[in-house]
């Protein structure tokens, strides 16, 4: 385990650096756009001509992103806050090995002391506290000797914040803890992520004991060869 | 026990308020019992019409319906005589006659002493039919008479989650809250609905597992997936022009702020854009201006979440945010005025969330509503002087009606389960 953090120190080092401008998935991100153009759909609300092309200066990602990143130095910054962008694969999409997400099931006995909640401070999505960190580092360790098992973390909020905030919030920490598990060298895509926001509460009540259990990332988990 | 019985029932009764900004400006509007003139319709039939009339004045943000009496009952019989209503202190007045199977309304200001006769309109019988004839028919009251948008044949959209807690369909319903009908039947999780068109509207569905962007029609209610992106992707919302989608998406690891233009048949022009990220930061509820420059979205870049306005830049830099809503520690759920004047939100206000109102002319905030509940997700009608929201307790979560005018909120949803997320829809 020191060697991967060690070893990821020395790269993060060196990206720092040299100014490598690369995301996770190794995507250059500035100065690669591509000359091209990018295919569009069908109308969806208008008439459904042929498939047509367009360009807008300036706006053309990186060929094998799906979207066009920000420029901005500061959210690539190595130190600042790391971020992994989602796996290119998709659950239940042809041809990416992993199930759709139904197939997910809550970890049992053994697995289960594994795959903990990890909780969260009101309206943060940083987990503080070596407990926390610890369960975090177990369910890399499993994840690195398990690379057939796929996990969906669901990123909940406790029942006080407006619910279309706790969505969003919901999503942050479950990439939170995706980007965490990446760090400590899982897979990027055995990881994906589900925001509930304050809808799937784990304790019903109106108190702060309720309130800290709910503000959790949650684990579930597909293992192919099961 | 029966304390808190006692409390609830309390809470239950009391109203939610809507504070004016001056006196309430709502001139005095009579109307007059139908006429019926050798029309077969029963009298019941009758009555509900008029019942759908008198809201509809009741609530257009501009009169008040002032109560039936014989006299003025008698008057209505005769020719409409401005100087004899005006001494009543009547501003408005409006004379329907039932005519066989057609409707004709008259309307006549006391101030000018301008009588306006409406074209009549053909009536089935059938209420829930004949409904929306009448809000068309008013709409051309508000029209003619305040010089307003129409908006009272617009339908509104809304959540319904039942007694499985993780499940919600969508809803429309009109603006009175009346023809309520389910529109999806995903048995899913569907949430944030917003007219693209009078047919069509985007949502959020979890049918497929991680929440995803969906169009569809609001005759069959089945969904197709609109943006091809990984993760999650939630709170889309629409320019006017339907030229540009802002939404939520955690495809870069964060949960960002993200622009898909479209061109105006519909098609994607190009790859959804990253617009706004900041480290350590949550993004949420973005809402356009209505041209579509600029976009006011929740972040808790700088501490608790508040609403910021960006430009929709496309130089691929990250635009400057700017903070608006000062006056409260905890902001979110911006909406902006279709006219462009205000942007409704909602704030934490001594621990209950009301609803705001950010006026873009003079800067300032100001609340709008009081009153128990948490009201959140604040919608503007097309004519920006109503506008809906979701109001929640513990016992219940119901959408409301408001206006600018008027110093009551209207509860216009009822029946089980928690109502949440109303959008309003298009002219």
């Amino acid at each position: 385990m020191r060697t991967i953090y060690l070893s990821l120190l020395i790269v993060s080092l060196f990206c720092g650096i040299t100014g490598c401008k690369k995301n996770s998935n190794n995507v250059c991100w500035d100065d690669s756009r591509t000359s091209g153009h990018y295919k569009v759909k069908g109308a969806l609300w208008g008439s459904d001509d042929n498939i047509a092309s367009s360009d807008k200066d300036g706006f053309i990602g990186p060929a094998d992103e799906d979207f066009i990143p920000l420029k901005d130095e500061d959210l690539k910054a190595q130190f600042a806050d790391k971020v992994t962008p989602q796996s290119n694969l998709v659950p239940g999409a042809q041809g990416s090995g992993i199930p759709k997400m139904d197939k997910f099931r809550a970890p049992l006995s053994q697995l289960a002391s594994i795959f903990r909640n990890v909780l969260f401070n009101t309206d943060d999505h940083i987990l503080r506290g070596k407990e926390a960190l610890a369960t975090i580092d177990s369910i890399a360790d499993y994840l690195l000797e398990h690379p057939d098992t796929f996990v969906f973390i669901e990123g909940h909020a406790d029942e006080r914040g407006p619910e279309a905030y706790n969505l969003a919030l919901g999503a942050r920490r479950a990439n939170y803890v995706r980007t965490l598990l990446v760090q400590r060298g899982v897979n990027n895509d055995q990881l994906h992520t589900v925001s509930y926001g304050k809808e799937k509460p784990l304790v019903i009540g109106h108190g702060a004991d309720a309130w800290t259990k709910n503000r959790r990332a949650q684990f579930k988990i597909y293992q192919s060869k099961a | 026990m029966i304390f808190s019985l006692l409390l609830f029932g309390l809470s239950a009764e009391e109203e939610i308020r809507v504070h004016l900004t001056t006196e309430s400006l709502l001139f005095p509007l009579y109307l007059g019992a139908l006429q019926n003139e050798e029309s077969s319709f029963e009298n019941e039939y009758l009555q509900d019409l008029e019942t759908v009339l008198r809201f509809d004045l009741q609530y257009n943000g501009h009169t008040h319906v002032i109560e039936k009496e014989g006299e003025k009952e008698k008057l209505l019989l005769a020719d409409l005589q401005p100087m004899a209503w005006k001494k009543m202190g009547v501003a408005y007045v409006v004379k329907g006659i039932v005519h066989h199977r057609h409707l004709t309304l008259m309307a006549l200001s006391t101030q000018t002493g301008r009588l306006k006769s409406f074209k009549e309109i053909p009536l089935s019988g059938e209420i829930a039919q004949d409904r929306r004839q009448i809000h068309k028919l008013v709409d051309a009251i508000n029209q003619e008479i305040f010089d307003t948008s129409t908006f009272a044949n617009t339908q509104i959209l809304y959540c319904v989650q039942g007694s499985d807690k993780f499940a919600s369909e969508i809803w429309q319903c009109d603006w009175d809250g009346k023809n309520a009908r389910q529109v999806t039947k995903e048995h899913s999780y569907c949430v944030s609905p917003v007219f693209l068109s009078r047919s069509q509207f985007l949502y959020v569905s979890y049918k497929n597992g991680q929440p995803k962007i969906y169009i569809a029609s609001v005759n069959d209610g089945v969904g197709k997936q609109l943006i091809d992106l990984k993760g999650n992707q939630l709170l889309p919302a629409l320019t006017p022009s339907r030229n540009k989608l802002a939404f939520i998406s955690d495809a870069g690891g964060r949960t960002d702020l993200f622009v898909q233009p479209f061109s105006e048949d519909g098609r994607e022009m190009g790859k959804p854009i990253q617009l706004f990220s900041y480290p350590r930061s949550t993004q949420a509820s973005p809402t356009f201006s209505p041209d579509g420059s600029k976009i006011a979205f929740v972040s808790d870049k700088d501490g608790p979440p508040r609403v910021y306005i960006i430009p929709v830049s496309d130089s691929g830099k990250r635009g400057e945010a700017h903070l608006i809503t000062k006056q409260n520690k905890e902001s979110s759920c911006p909406a902006w005025s279709p006219d462009g004047t205000k942007l409704a939100y909602s704030a934490k206000t001594n621990a209950i969330r009301q609803i705001w109102i950010y006026d873009f002319k003079t800067g300032e905030e100001r609340q709008l509503t009081s009153g128990p509940g948490n009201k959140e997700n604040p919608f503007w009608a097309p004519d920006s002087l109503h506008l809906v929201f979701n109001s929640t307790d513990p016992l219940s979560s119901e959408i409301y009606l408001a206006n600018l005018n008027q110093p009551e909120a209207i509860k216009i949803t009822h029946g089980p389960g928690k109502k949440h997320y109303p959008t309003w829809g298009r002219k």
